[in-house]
């Protein structure tokens, strides 16, 4: 499996990818972007089977960057890893088309809920 | 209670929560803490909406700042770690904050948005803003200790 993490912290990036991990979902590369730009990019190019994107972010919001993915009829498994739990934000992130929402923070057993046989 | 007082409260549970799963360490609430020698970093997030402006943050030294990004990324002392890295985790720890605050008062001020960590150094006449009103709370994780804050403007 081929991810691909979009947060503007490298921070939460590398905790993104240490709780995958954790969580026991094997992948065979996971690629990072900083930005919804790059991001959007790096979907085309390398055709990530699963984005774990932040939703606030500079320049491009996740919100953005997953309108644009869709609008142009790629289905690539889509999860918001934000801040940001509201019922607001997760009835416009799954309007838009995504197929999971974990709020920060989390755990290996918050992935494991969230993603589970998404993309075991 | 006041209003700011009630942010406050809230303020310090959301950061209890995100001390608690990102950092696992309980956060302890004390009176007083050590006066620093050298300025303290202030790391804020604004939240607003048509009613508020406002800002939740952490202030803190930089080792304390430090000492909870090598938490988050599971890093040991002598691992290297440069300022950005410092600013970069605990911003992120800040926005956690934030997001929690703003699930907690998402009854009574709505649609808050949130922006983007902010980080200066403490002034000599305390946390710089023209909010109208400030309130802040000290709280010690382990052998730091730090202070949360919060800035409130009412439009």
């Amino acid at each position: 499996m081929k991810v691909l993490v979009v947060d503007d912290s490298k921070v939460m990036r590398s905790i993104v990818m240490r709780t995958l991990r954790q969580a026991g979902f094997a992948c065979d590369s996971m690629e990072e972007a900083d930005d919804g730009i790059s991001a959007l990019k790096m979907i085309e190019s390398s055709h990530p089977d699963v984005v774990l994107t932040d939703w606030n972010m500079p320049g491009m919001p996740g919100i953005d960057l997953l309108r644009a993915v869709r609008a142009r009829g790629d289905s690539t498994r889509f999860i918001f890893v934000t801040s940001e739990g509201t019922d607001e934000m997760r009835d416009l992130a799954f309007g838009a088309g995504a197929n999971g929402f974990i709020t920060k923070p989390f755990t290996p057993a918050t992935f494991q809920f969230a993603l589970g046989e998404l993309i075991r | 209670m006041s209003t700011i007082d009630h942010l406050l409260e809230a303020a310090g549970t959301s950061a209890a929560g995100v001390c608690e799963q990102v950092l696992m360490t309980p956060i302890g609430w004390t009176p007083n803490i050590e006066p620093s020698l050298t300025p303290r970093l202030h790391v804020s997030v604004p939240l607003r909406n048509d009613q508020v402006a406002m800002h939740v943050g952490l202030l803190a030294r930089w080792e304390t700042c430090s000492y909870f990004t090598r938490l988050m990324m599971n890093m040991s002392s002598e691992d290297p770690l440069g300022d950005q890295d410092v600013n970069d985790g605990i911003g992120e720890m800040v926005n956690m904050i934030a997001g929690q605050l703003k699930k907690q008062v998402s009854d009574k001020y709505p649609s808050l948005k949130i922006g983007f960590p902010t980080i200066q150094l403490e002034t000599s006449s305390g946390i710089q803003s023209s909010a109208v009103e400030t309130a802040k709370k000290p709280i010690a994780i382990g052998v730091h200790d730090a202070e949360i804050t919060v800035m409130l403007k009412q439009n």
